[in-house]
């Protein structure tokens, strides 16, 4: 899978996609909390910590993390959706399988998706904490984070072996917004545990449709 | 070892109420070069497909050196190196990486890639190429390329469809020095074309496919023999009428007022006969020679009596 993953993060780096993806959730969530600032500024009230005006910084904090996980886990979605979409289009994809399994793609491609994923919203939450001056996100908001990342990514590179047409990200983002709901409303183990159990069943489906749709 | 390098068994495929192969069989002898010829949509690709393990067969049985496609396809995709009709090429890397990439994927380790990239560059004289991204390239390039991922791993067996298609014919002959320079290391080579001249020139051996359907496998001269081949006599004159020679019993296939061609078997004491004849009738004739029917009228020839017989 070695392979896959610099083949995936050499692309992507030339293409941008990357790039957008790391972005994705620091712009989408500092973005609206950089204008509020500025108008508050502007009106003179205090910008820092950053807070929504009914809001304490702490409650704004709170808020904008989980816009972060949401943002963060389709990202991932689209990560690994559209690091092997055009070679599944055209059917290169089948180069790969003349040399590894296609368990390999399917497994890059979630772990593609999931390392942007992660690391977006490391990118976006650290900025969030900063701005707000609200604490880190504690292990068990991580632990959640995590699972709606990882229901992200593993449904793009399933949606992905289905169809690489865009549109099919529409299903993503409500997959995404769905698991996201669920777990950061009331995170326990349990449902956790479900999630990480769907994701993997996600995992386990993609190859199996991804060979079954090149072989014609 | 077996002398038989692919070996097809009934293979039967359909798409959807399409049946695309039915009861194809043949065999590529190993080392040699074998072109698979028939019309588009004759169910090349398919076969192609099948054997390097892409697409399943529904039925009958295909194995490569000895393993059997369906139950031991990891052991045949270290064996085949597979270039197919159409193929895209990641615009982003440079050449060097998507070989080199290739050849991590074929887990060679990394202390041999870069010999066995200089390599498949070197064979597929693609040295300039190395560090340009894989955009804006012409279609042999690309096809060179193509092949250059598809030897990377240093396959048995390569199977190629359509490699020599969009090439000038500069490209088209250095594919076939290629072709010709795996054969002398040993590689067995299985690929369709429709550039039937150059398949005559390289081809050891002939797989001709008709609506999913095997008409004939073996030798090129075999084809020949099979497609009752004759050789067309080419008689020119320089005064004088010509007559066609007493008992012949081939085809006129154009008769001029100096020069005629006939197609038929005409043995050597046949001819010398005729051309006296024709001397003693005070015809003064100044050539007569052989000329063997091409492969591509030979595959006409033989889709049009399988049309025939359908009808």
């Amino acid at each position: 899978m070695n392979a896959l993953l610099r083949y995936a993060v050499v692309k992507s780096l030339r293409d941008h996609l990357l790039a957008g993806l790391l972005l994705a959730p620091l712009v989408l969530t500092v973005s609206p909390m950089l204008g509020v600032a500025a108008i508050g500024a502007v009106r003179g009230d205090s910008f820092y910590p950053f807070h929504i005006p009914a809001a304490t910084p702490a409650a704004t904090g709170s808020i904008f993390a989980t816009v972060t996980a949401i943002v963060s886990a389709f990202v991932a979605g689209v990560g690994a959706f559209w690091i092997f979409r055009s070679e599944i289009a055209s059917r290169a994809v089948n180069f790969f399988f003349l040399a590894r399994h296609p368990r390999a793609v399917s497994g890059a491609s979630t772990v593609y998706g999931f390392a942007a994923g992660m690391l977006a919203y490391g990118a976006a939450r650290v900025s969030v904490a900063a701005l707000t001056a609200s604490p880190q996100p504690a292990a068990k908001e991580l632990l959640t984070v995590t699972a709606t990342i990882l229901i992200g990514s593993s449904l793009g590179s399933l949606l992905v072996a289905i169809s690489a047409e865009p549109a099919i990200l529409v299903p993503v983002y409500a997959g995404v917004m769905i698991s996201s709901i669920s777990l950061l409303e009331s995170a326990d183990l349990q449902r956790i545990a479900v999630a990480v159990a769907f994701a993997l069943a996600l995992i386990q489906a993609a190859p199996i449709v991804l060979r079954r749709r090149c072989a014609s | 070892m077996s002398e038989r390098a692919i070996v097809a068994e009934n293979l039967l495929k359909r798409y959807g109420s399409v049946t695309a192969l039915r009861d194809t069989s043949f065999e590529v002898t190993r080392g040699t070069i074998t072109g698979f010829i028939g019309r588009n949509g004759a169910g090349k690709t398919t076969t192609l497909k099948i054997l390097s393990t892409l697409l399943r067969a529904d039925d009958g049985m295909c194995t490569m050196l000895g393993y059997d496609v369906r139950n031991a396809p990891l052991e045949v995709r270290r064996r085949i190196g597979f270039l197919p009709d159409a193929f895209e090429l990641p615009a982003v890397l440079t050449l060097h990486e998507y070989l080199d990439i290739f050849a991590e994927l074929h887990g060679i380790a990394r202390g041999d890639r870069a010999k066995r990239v200089a390599t498949a560059l070197q064979l597929t004289r693609t040295e300039d190429l190395e560090g340009r991204r894989l955009h804006a390239l012409s279609r042999g390039e690309q096809q060179r390329i193509g092949l250059a991922r598809a030897l990377i791993h240093n396959p048995d067996i390569l199977l190629l469809d359509e490699p020599a298609a969009g090439l000038d014919p500069h490209a088209r002959v250095e594919l076939k020095e290629l072709l010709r320079l795996l054969r002398e290391r040993g590689k067995t080579v299985f690929l369709s074309s429709h550039v039937l001249a150059d398949l005559e020139e390289i081809c050891d051996d002939l797989v001709v496919i008709k609506n999913g359907s095997i008409i004939f496998s073996g030798p090129v001269s075999g084809f020949r023999l099979q497609m009752r081949a004759q050789t067309r006599w080419r008689v020119v004159t320089v005064t004088g009428q010509l007559t066609i020679p007493p008992a012949f019993s081939g085809q006129v296939i154009a008769a001029g007022p100096n020069s005629i061609e006939l197609e038929g078997d005409l043995s050597p004491l046949e001819r010398a006969r005729w051309i006296s004849e024709l001397v003693a009738r005070g015809v003064s004739v100044c050539e007569m020679s052989p000329r063997q029917t091409s492969l591509e009228q030979e595959f006409a020839k033989a889709v049009e009596e399988e049309e025939e017989e359908i009808a």
